[in-house]
């Protein structure tokens, strides 16, 4: 995103200087319907950061080569500074550039946990902006969200981000497989006008599940029932084994899951 | 502290532990130029850097924050000050080619943005 006015360094708060138009990482939507958002400067440092021998600072993430605007053909550069949390208002975002590949997305993740240990990048964190944490964590969530394809639409975008916070139902339900003490559902849950399918990994027996998933819960409580996400807000950089395909023809209402189950159980215990 | 080696052969933490001892109010210029590796664009802020800084000691000492004096204040100046941003006259034409629609406008006013915050 271009943006007008990026605000000057907090230490540089009281120089009168105008401040500057630069490149920035929008960084989340982090509240439905706020008029200002996070948003990390993309800087080249006047070149000096595109320069091979540039020393990388901690705070810092190299925009990858491939961000590029297809619309306009440009490429993004320069560095993230992943520790300016300024609140940007719409109209101050000028133009939409590009988007972050989710590697990047991983890596500015990492920064964010190292940098949130550094008691120097705190201190300018937490008086740039006191909710730097809780916009850290929000993003953690997002991308892990965006890893884990939940709440992804028929042409590819990841709308978990602003749905966060809708209520959905679970419309259909079908029992793939047990993976060691976990066992995989397909879902598709419903809401908002909308219907995504996600594979769920739980540790719930189908009870728990019947009484669990039976209300209505805000997208940010379905994702929480995926034990993928823990396992992914431990480490993002975890490699999943692929979830299994559902059938189209095998989903079931909630109420019908148990008696299935059941005769499942029934046949093997035959065999 | 003492410098002993380039910033671009020091890992992460000695760089950090550099920044955060080395003090700039105790130093010549010529010494600040040699050891906290200041270029030529960076060379016309160094004044005003050093007198902007020093005027913050006391409000440091009040907010309870490091001494502004830490090389690590210093390099963030004067990188922060020769990075200009996007220049006016070019957020003008990108907003002029946004309004009319012009893609091929738009392109090369953000090639521009690009370019020129680097080479001016």
């Amino acid at each position: 995103m271009l943006v007008k006015d990026y605000p000057n360094l907090q230490f540089k708060e009281a120089k009168t200087d105008p401040t500057k138009t630069r490149f920035a990482v929008v960084i989340g939507n982090f509240r439905e319907g706020a008029v200002a958002l996070p948003a990390q400067a993309i800087s080249t440092r006047r070149g000096k950061a595109l320069n091979p021998s540039y020393r990388i600072k901690e705070n810092e993430l190299m925009v990858p080569k491939e961000v590029i605007n297809r619309q306009i053909d440009i490429e993004i550069r320069g560095v993230i500074k992943a520790h300016r949390f300024p609140l940007i208002e719409g109209k101050q975002m000028i133009l939409k550039v590009g988007s972050l590949p989710l590697e990047t997305k991983i890596q500015l993740i990492g920064i964010h946990e190292h940098i949130k240990n550094r008691p120097f990048q705190v201190q300018e964190m937490k008086m740039e902006n006191p909710n730097y944490a809780k916009i850290m964590g929000f993003f953690k969530e997002v991308t892990v969200a965006e890893k884990l394809q939940f709440m992804r639409d028929n042409r590819g975008n990841h709308q978990y981000e602003f749905l966060r916070n809708k209520k959905f139902s679970l419309k259909a339900i079908q029992f793939l497989e047990k993976r060691k003490n976990l066992n995989l559902f397909s879902v598709k849950l419903e809401g908002n006008g909308k219907e995504f399918t996600h594979t769920f990994a739980t540790r719930k027996s189908i009870k728990e599940i019947q009484k669990d998933w039976k209300k209505p819960k805000m997208a940010k409580a379905w994702i929480r029932e995926d034990m993928k996400f823990h396992a992914l807000q431990r480490n993002p950089l975890l490699e999943l084994k692929p979830d299994p395909q559902p059938h189209p023809d095998k989903y079931t209402s909630l109420e019908s899951l148990g008696k299935l189950q059941d005769q499942r159980m029934n046949r093997e215990k035959e065999r | 502290m003492k410098k002993t080696k380039p910033f671009r052969e020091m890992t992460t933490d000695e760089y950090y532990d550099f920044v955060w001892s080395y003090t700039t109010f105790d130093k010549t210029k010529e010494q600040l130029i040699k050891d906290l590796e200041i270029t030529n664009e960076e060379l016309p802020y160094l004044d005003e850097a050093l007198e902007y800084l020093k005027s913050r000691e006391e409000i440091h000492k009040k907010e309870d924050l490091p001494s502004p004096s830490y090389a690590y204040y210093l390099i963030e100046y004067l990188e922060d000050e020769v990075d200009k941003g996007v220049p006016e006259d070019i957020v003008e034409e990108i907003e002029k080619a946004l309004a009319e629609n012009n893609k091929e406008n738009l392109g090369k006013a953000v090639e521009r943005a690009f370019g020129i915050s680097e080479e001016e």
